[in-house]
């Protein structure tokens, strides 16, 4: 098929007239996403002025929150359809998009887009042939299917948990979270296929008081995975580990200022390379310059320790997806191995601009967003230390066992983050828990300043989202133990 | 699409499928996004959003939702899963909407809406980008990539609830970003500047937006290291509002109802010095933050939440009020999933008597911060930390630039150590501040 549809297919047709887009997700009709001939129409109207490429996103989403607090629960819903209109014409983009799917306002939607071409040349549309999404996360009690009440009773019973661990714990707000949405992409290039995805999480937050000093804990899991991940990390499993958390930092004590030696704990490193250096391998960042690896391929970017990754197959994690939100099947890259920067990570649009094809990495928030390079599942791969050793290998410096908010400036390299739990190593041994501690380095230098890896690869609770550009994705990261030479620590101990 | 009929059948559909009490807040308009880069356009998005969330008392059991598909089918049946899911959560004797606010049917114009932009051609739009671009390019051969923005959004929103309140007001929001890099020596740094207004013809030209976006970044290659000290550290007004956002967070009902701020229980005390008076006020002509009503159709007003240093009030909506025993300060925050939380509206300190050029003078060595980059505060404990960026002041006067370095402290140390306050305060965004004085913070360097 190649030109717009002639006025009197349109108008035999009539698509004014089709049944509303339900979903399977929601109760009535079922119909999955656009008809092939709505969204021929819509394609042909994207490229009306020209343009290399054309793209037609529909989403539909069904999500449930629970809040628990002082034994009062809260649950909202959110039942949110639209569609997505993407014109790229050279180097412009055009997008346009809309929550009313009645045609007429989907075909304004689309004229909207097109304006970016604007005479310039043309591209011929391709016959669609679908495919098919490939399936990585097997889900075994899918959590649309399960009532809100046994939701309920599992927030339910890590609060019973949490108050029976230690009478010091004096406030716990337990949250669970769902989400379960089907895409369906389809552009000029005969690209048309869909996905179903499932998230779901469960955490939770106690505060030990005790005369007058408090602390607050945390602990969650998640991922693509139904209710059976509950069976396996019981909510009285992770209400302990968050009052542990709460009563450690109870009794922590001012962090000390200056460069020292950081030794990240398994599983709470991989945040740090996700934001310090993930993000500089997204070809985005690449493609304008702003990023410090452009044109570094091949060249030694770390230590020899380092082997870093962006997996989009493992089972079950957050950051795990069948295709990204341009359609293009999910996959692992090695983007750094063995200190030599081997790959960058793409989305469609940066692939065209750059003569290569997308890793699947082109992510959006929801179809309101133009998709850009995400990260999925970053981590750095095991090595083959031992922890023990390497704890023992510090006379002082700082073990950290959780980091919490953290930015860095992609053009300055310069990064901090705030960690939200973390100890003081004195002689080689973990001591005292230190507050108010931040971690200030440079992403141009931390792979260089990894002097040891451990064997223990861990990937983090599966309740991350990452953030870029005014969007948020799901994610998750992973690491071994690792320590860093040195590093800055902003503490209050001069 | 008649939205006011839509959320008005809402209500009484919501009531008939047995809520005691419904409230729908719709909130509907036009977006457009235009970004720049060598030139060229690079995306253009244009929009028209809508987004309905419906809350639902059954009782004092309450559940919300967020729909974006109005056909009448699916507006059913989310009613009535919304109504039914409210039956499933507990009783909180605090949930219900707020009491009909007989004092005032008018909505106040703010003066918060112009739709001039709607007038402006893309391609205007796109001419003015590119001169911002040139402009930022031609202040220093130095300057070696420009990204600019332009967004406009154009808002109603409607507060229907079974109490016989219909509230609407519309706003709007011109806001143009320039961001650049600068290079030299292998050395490069970002310099960034924007602008948020309410109406077009007051954004400034894009001359002076490139000039004070390019001449950041050039200042920062000549950033050095400083060593980890404790200090005096002056906070540059036109940044330190972001500064408050903690102290704004201190004193949110939300955080104050879960036992999760320090200041919890401390109002009549004297939490800071005599120089600190805190405000938030929704009703002030033409804010940013400002709006007729709050997320639950409550007038806003003007609160004064710090006087003299004495905690006075804090910021509540109907249900952080009732749990205090207090009254709504307006204050109400409508989240995109449909929550009601608390927010603020126009924020800030209270200007004082000094010159900011005094301050500096006042300090023979110490920092002046002009640029905060993160924020991880924990209002519990008070403790906070941040990245800076600034100038090194020696002798009174303003002298090298700093590269980031980490101020870390307390905040309920540092209310009580503000020394010095300036009498430059501009209200350009909804968290504002005049330049003030710290007496010492631990400024982490290398």
């Amino acid at each position: 098929m190649s030109k717009s549809a002639p006025q009197d297919v349109e108008n035999k047709f009539n698509p004014e007239q089709s049944n509303p887009s339900l979903s399977c997700l929601y109760r009535g009709n079922t119909r999955n996403g656009l008809s092939e001939r709505e969204i021929e129409i819509l394609l042909s109207v994207a490229l009306e002025q020209g343009g290399n490429f054309a793209e037609i996103y529909w989403e539909c989403s069904k999500g449930c929150s629970l809040e628990l607090s002082k034994g009062v629960l809260e649950a909202n819903h959110s039942y949110l359809e639209g569609v997505g209109i993407r014109v790229i014409c050279e180097e412009k983009t055009g997008y346009s998009y809309s929550n009313d799917l009645s045609f007429s306002k989907l075909k304004e939607a689309s004229r909207t887009a097109a304006r970016i071409a604007r005479g310039a040349q043309k591209v011929n549309i391709i016959r669609f042939i679908p495919t098919e999404a490939p399936s990585y996360s097997p889900i075994i009690h899918l959590p649309s299917k399960n009532s809100l009440q046994s939701k309920v009773n599992l927030m339910k019973r890590a609060e019973s948990a949490a108050y029976r661990y230690d009478s010091r714990i004096k406030n716990i707000q337990v949250y669970y979270d769902e989400q379960e949405k089907e895409i369906q992409v389809a552009n000029s290039e005969g690209l048309l296929i869909t996905d179903h995805q499932t998230l779901c999480m469960l955490y939770m937050r106690p505060i030990v008081q005790e005369n007058g000093r408090a602390g607050q804990g945390w602990a969650g899991d998640g991922g693509r995975i139904g209710m059976e991940l509950f069976q396996q990390r019981t909510p009285e499993e992770l209400a302990a580990e968050a009052s542990e958390y709460a009563l450690v930092r109870m009794q922590s004590i001012e962090a000390p200022a200056g460069m020292l030696p950081v030794v990240l704990a398994a599983g709470c490193g991989g945040i740090l390379f996700h934001e310090a250096i993930g993000h500089s391998l997204e070809a985005d960042r690449i493609r304008s310059g702003s990023s410090m690896y452009t044109g570094c391929l091949s060249q030694k970017v770390a230590s020899e320790l380092c082997t870093l990754v962006d997996d989009a197959t493992i089972p079950n994690l957050r950051g795990t997806i069948n295709i990204d939100d341009e359609g293009t099947p999910g996959q692992r890259k090695v983007l750094i191995e063995k200190g030599v920067l081997k790959k960058y990570m793409y989305d469609k649009f940066n692939a065209m601009r750059m003569g290569t094809s997308s890793t699947g990495n082109g992510r959006r928030q929801s179809y309101r967003y133009v998709p850009n390079p995400r990260m999925t599942n970053m981590f750095l791969d095991a090595g083959e230390d031992d922890t023990e050793d390497i704890i023992k290998s510090v006379p002082k410096g700082i073990y950290v066992k959780h980091i919490g908010a953290g930015s860095m400036n992609p053009t300055s390299g310069r990064f901090t983050f705030t960690v939200t739990d973390g100890y003081l190593i004195e002689s080689g041994k973990i001591t005292y828990p230190i507050k108010g501690a931040t971690l200030i380095g440079n992403a141009a230098e931390i792979l260089h300043q990894v002097t040891r890896v451990g064997a223990d690869l861990k990937f983090d609770q599966n309740t991350g989202n990452c953030g870029k550009d005014g969007q948020e994705v799901p994610a998750s990261t992973g690491s071994p133990t690792v320590k860093i030479a040195q590093m800055t620590i902003g503490g209050t101990v001069v | 699409m008649d939205y006011y009929t839509l959320a008005i059948d809402m209500v009484k559909k919501a009531q008939r499928a047995g809520a005691s009490q419904s409230e729908v807040c719709l909130q509907f308009g036009t977006y457009f996004s235009l970004n720049v880069h060598k030139g060229q356009v690079e995306v253009l998005t244009n929009a028209r959003p809508r987004i309905l969330t419906l809350r639902v008392f059954c009782g004092n059991r309450m559940s919300f939702g967020t729909l974006s598909n109005f056909t009448p089918v699916i507006v059913n049946n989310f009613v009535e899963d919304i109504v039914t899911s409210a039956r499933l959560t507990e009783s909180d004797p605090f949930n219900g909407l707020p009491e009909p606010d007989l004092s005032s049917v008018q909505v106040q114009d703010l003066k918060l809406y112009d739709p001039s932009g709607e007038h402006i051609s893309i391609d205007e739009k796109i001419d003015w980008l590119k001169e911002m671009e040139a402009a930022a390019y031609a202040v220093d051969e130095k300057i070696t990539q420009v990204h600019s923005c332009y967004q406009e959004a154009l808002n109603t929103t409607l507060v229907v609830n079974s109490e016989t309140v219909f509230r609407e007001f519309s706003g709007s929001v011109y806001k143009v970003s320039c961001k650049t890099i600068a290079s030299s020596d292998g050395r490069r740094q970002t310099g960034n500047y924007s602008v948020m207004k309410r109406y077009l013809k007051e954004l400034p030209c894009p001359t002076e937006i490139a000039t004070k976006a390019a001449q950041q970044g050039l200042r920062q290659l000549k950033a050095r290291k400083v060593a980890t000290q404790k200090v005096p550290v002056i906070f540059e007004g036109k940044v330190a509002g972001k500064f408050w956002l903690w102290i704004s967070r201190l004193l949110n009902g939300d955080f104050i109802q879960n036992k999760k701020s320090f200041l919890q229980g401390k109002l009549g005390t004297e939490i800071a010095k005599k120089n600190v008076t805190v405000i938030d006020d929704g009703t002030i002509l033409g804010g940013i933050g400002s709006s007729p009503f709050d997320g639950e159709g409550v007038s806003t007003q003007k609160t004064v939440l710090i006087k003299q240093g004495i905690l006075n009030s804090y910021l509540h909506n109907t249900y952080t009020a009732r749990v205090t025993g207090a009254k709504t300060t307006g204050n109400a925050l409508r989240m995109a999933n449909g929550a009601v939380k608390v927010g603020y509206s126009n924020f800030y300190l209270q200007p004082g008597e000094d010159k900011p050029e005094d301050l500096i003078k006042s300090v023979k060595n110490g920092f002046y911060v002009t640029n905060m980059l993160i924020e991880g505060g924990d209002a519990a404990s008070g403790n906070y930390s941040t990245g800076a960026r600034g100038l090194w002041i020696e002798n009174g006067e303003l002298t090298y630039p700093v590269e980031e370095v980490t101020i870390a402290g307390n905040l309920s140390e540092l209310l009580k150590q503000i020394e010095m306050i300036g009498n430059d305060l501009s209200l350009e965004w909804a968290l504002a501040s005049p330049t003030f004085k710290v007496a010492a913070l631990t400024v982490s360097g290398k």
